[in-house]
């Protein structure tokens, strides 16, 4: 069954490629192997067999030679808009573009990269990764394929979501764009309560994303720019942090500092400037008693009441 | 059989069909491992394609094919002489993948990138989908120190010229600095981050080495053994991890986030760590959002660590 339809829909393209006038229905029907049954089954098939052909971005024409004419529409495929336009990769350009495909591996995009790989290769390009690097991605977020689609078709989409403080709410957003910044994947888009755009990380859903409209439901804003909505929704103003660190200790710290004195034969005093109070306070945790915060009282502050609650 | 199995099998056939006629005499070995399939399939698809042709069907329309000596020619397919055009799909897949790249610190690598995004862009037929759906996605390439890139093209013509390298690393789990001789083999990039993948003289193993924990490296003149070369296949992880129960308060779901932990039920997980001095510290950086609990004596450890800290501050 499976075997007689993939016949078919080779038959009916090349037949559709081949010809240069259009082909009705008709004659389809007659000529091509593969239909032949009742004319009601012959349209049946017919249809989902266009829309296969197009699912694979096969570029179907609906027209007739004659548009003075009262003929019925016919279908024929342009070659020039099916064919694949000359390409020719360097060898280090073919080696980075199979690499590009392979760091998709089983995930999403997966499939749209190995077809265009083997399309290249079909073109004559040999693609073969040198060896002398490997890349891949060890998981994408769940959320991932069904935001994709949203984001595609336009469809708006709702789910659970979990704020940076914990707190869990509900939302329902137009999906503007998805973008990938170490180290997550984040969705750009309005939400509809607030009426703004907001940015969620991924990885912060708390339920599955179900879209919640038709397709092309917005329009997101021409001038879109995913870049400057993720700078904008992280605070990246940076202060500067006075630490004592004790002698051969925190040398990744050490090496970002600006200044760096002794104070005495065990501690060395040195600033370093930070952006986010929580991902520094926890660098500096990390570090156990070879550092102590001086300054800014806001990060000693965070540093204690952390130690105190691990000491409890 | 579903109906997509049959459109994934057609889009192979009219990929496999030009390629046959670009590689005229490919053994059928060679032509599956390049399409991804068993031969066995490849065979059969061939069986299929001999099946079909233009209007007529005669031995004039059909497809003709010979593969009856393992080498594969093909007459008669010229309707099917190019592949089909990419689809929105497939360029971003491939140009995602080629920004994902551009992390890796390496100058000649990223002209590359760009010069083959551009001619995969150049190949597209119909733009303006592609120019929508480009405006809605975007990858940031992780940035790299001059530092890093400088270590990097070390490492780099090391792995080209088959030599040892001399390198100062950092070891956050025990906030040591370590002095090693490595035999590199390749350059690996996950999820963004750059790594090393080398034989370690010192562990007598292959480690992965984080290219920004890296701090000096050194070309040698000493060529490297063999033995680096045996286990190339290697998975990721090379330490052997002990598997630990943790709870975790809800505000610590940036540790399953970022640590990989397993979530059993809303508050506890299971955390694989190669080291308990990297979970003692990950528990103090995590200020209360994480308690060891299958481990009492490391959850004593722990406790006592935080009260040392606490004694800095005069507590």
């Amino acid at each position: 069954m499976s075997a007689a339809k993939t016949e078919r829909l080779l038959n009916l393209t090349m037949a559709l490629l081949a010809t240069r006038r259009y082909l009705t229905k008709a004659e389809i029907f007659t000529r091509v192997a593969g239909y032949g049954g009742s004319t009601e089954a012959n349209d049946r098939m017919f249809e989902r067999d266009k829309d296969d052909l197009r699912e694979l971005g096969i570029p179907l024409l609906v027209g007739t030679d004659d548009p003075l004419s009262e003929q019925e529409d016919g279908y024929r495929i342009d070659p020039m808009a099916y064919s694949l336009p000359a390409i020719s990769f360097t060898a280090g350009e073919a080696s980075v573009v199979a690499l590009a495909a392979q760091i998709w591996r089983e995930l999403s995009f997966s499939n749209p990269a190995r077809s265009a790989i083997l399309k290249f290769r079909a073109a004559g390009e040999a693609l073969e990764n040198d060896d002398l690097f490997d890349a891949r991605l060890s998981e994408m977020d769940p959320a991932f394929p069904i935001i994709w689609e949203a984001v595609k078709e336009r469809r708006r989409i709702s789910f659970d979501y979990r704020r940076r403080d914990g707190l869990v709410s509900h939302r329902e957003v137009e999906p503007w764009g998805i973008l990938s910044w170490h180290p997550g994947w984040y969705l750009v888009g309005r939400d509809l309560e607030r009426d703004a755009v907001r940015v969620f990380r991924l990885s912060r859903l708390k339920s599955a994303a179900k879209t919640t409209s038709k397709a092309a439901s917005f329009e997101p804003p021409s001038n879109l720019d995913l870049r400057s909505e993720i700078e904008k929704s992280s605070n990246r103003d940076s202060e500067r942090a006075i630490l004592k660190v004790a002698k051969n200790s925190g040398t990744a710290l050490r090496r970002r500092s600006i200044v760096i004195s002794e104070v005495d034969e065990n501690w060395d005093r040195i600033e370093v400037d930070f952006d986010d109070i929580e991902d520094f306070s926890r660098e500096i945790l990390w570090l156990a008693q070879k550092v102590v915060v001086v300054a800014p009282e806001t990060l000693r502050l965070q540093v204690i009441s952390s130690l105190r609650r691990v000491a409890k | 059989m579903s109906s997509n199995s049959a459109l994934t099998r057609f889009a192979r056939l009219l990929a496999l069909v030009p390629f046959l006629q670009s590689h005229q005499g490919i053994a059928t070995s060679e032509a599956a491992k390049a399409m991804g399939i068993s031969e066995d399939q490849l065979i059969s698809d061939l069986y299929l394609l001999w099946m079909c042709g233009l209007p007529g069907y005669s031995h004039l329309e059909l497809i003709d094919l010979d593969f009856e000596s393992g080498h594969i020619s093909i007459q008669n397919a010229d309707t099917l002489a190019k592949p089909l055009s990419l689809t929105s799909d497939e360029v971003l897949a491939l140009s995602m993948g080629l920004s994902l790249l551009a992390s890796l610190p390496d100058a000649e690598l990223y002209d590359d990138l760009q010069t083959a995004k551009a001619k995969i862009q150049a190949a597209v037929v119909q733009k303006s989908e592609l120019e929508q759906l480009s405006r809605q996605v975007l990858i940031i390439p992780r940035a790299s120190t001059d530092e890093m890139a400088s270590h990097y093209a070390v490492i780099e013509s090391a792995i080209t010229s088959n030599c040892q390298v001399e390198i100062e690393y950092y070891v956050p789990a025990r906030d040591e600095m370590t002095t090693r001789t490595i035999e590199p083999l390749r350059m690996r990039l996950v999820d963004g981050i750059s790594y090393v993948d080398a034989w370690c003289l010192k562990a007598e193993d292959h480690r992965l080495f984080r290219l920004d924990r890296i701090y000096r490296a050194d070309g040698l003149e000493t060529e490297m053994s063999d033995r680096a070369r045996l286990k190339l296949d290697l998975n990721l992880a090379t330490t052997p991890l002990t598997e630990y129960e943790i709870s975790l308060s809800p505000s610590g779901g940036w540790i399953v986030e970022r640590y990989g932990a397993k979530p059993i039920d809303a508050t506890t997980a299971i955390l694989a760590a190669g080291d308990p001095g990297w979970l003692l510290r990950l528990a103090l950086s995590a200020g209360g959002d994480l308690v060891v609990t299958s481990d009492p004596r490391l959850d004593q450890n722990i406790r006592a660590a935080a009260r040392l800290a606490l004694s800095n501050y005069g507590e």
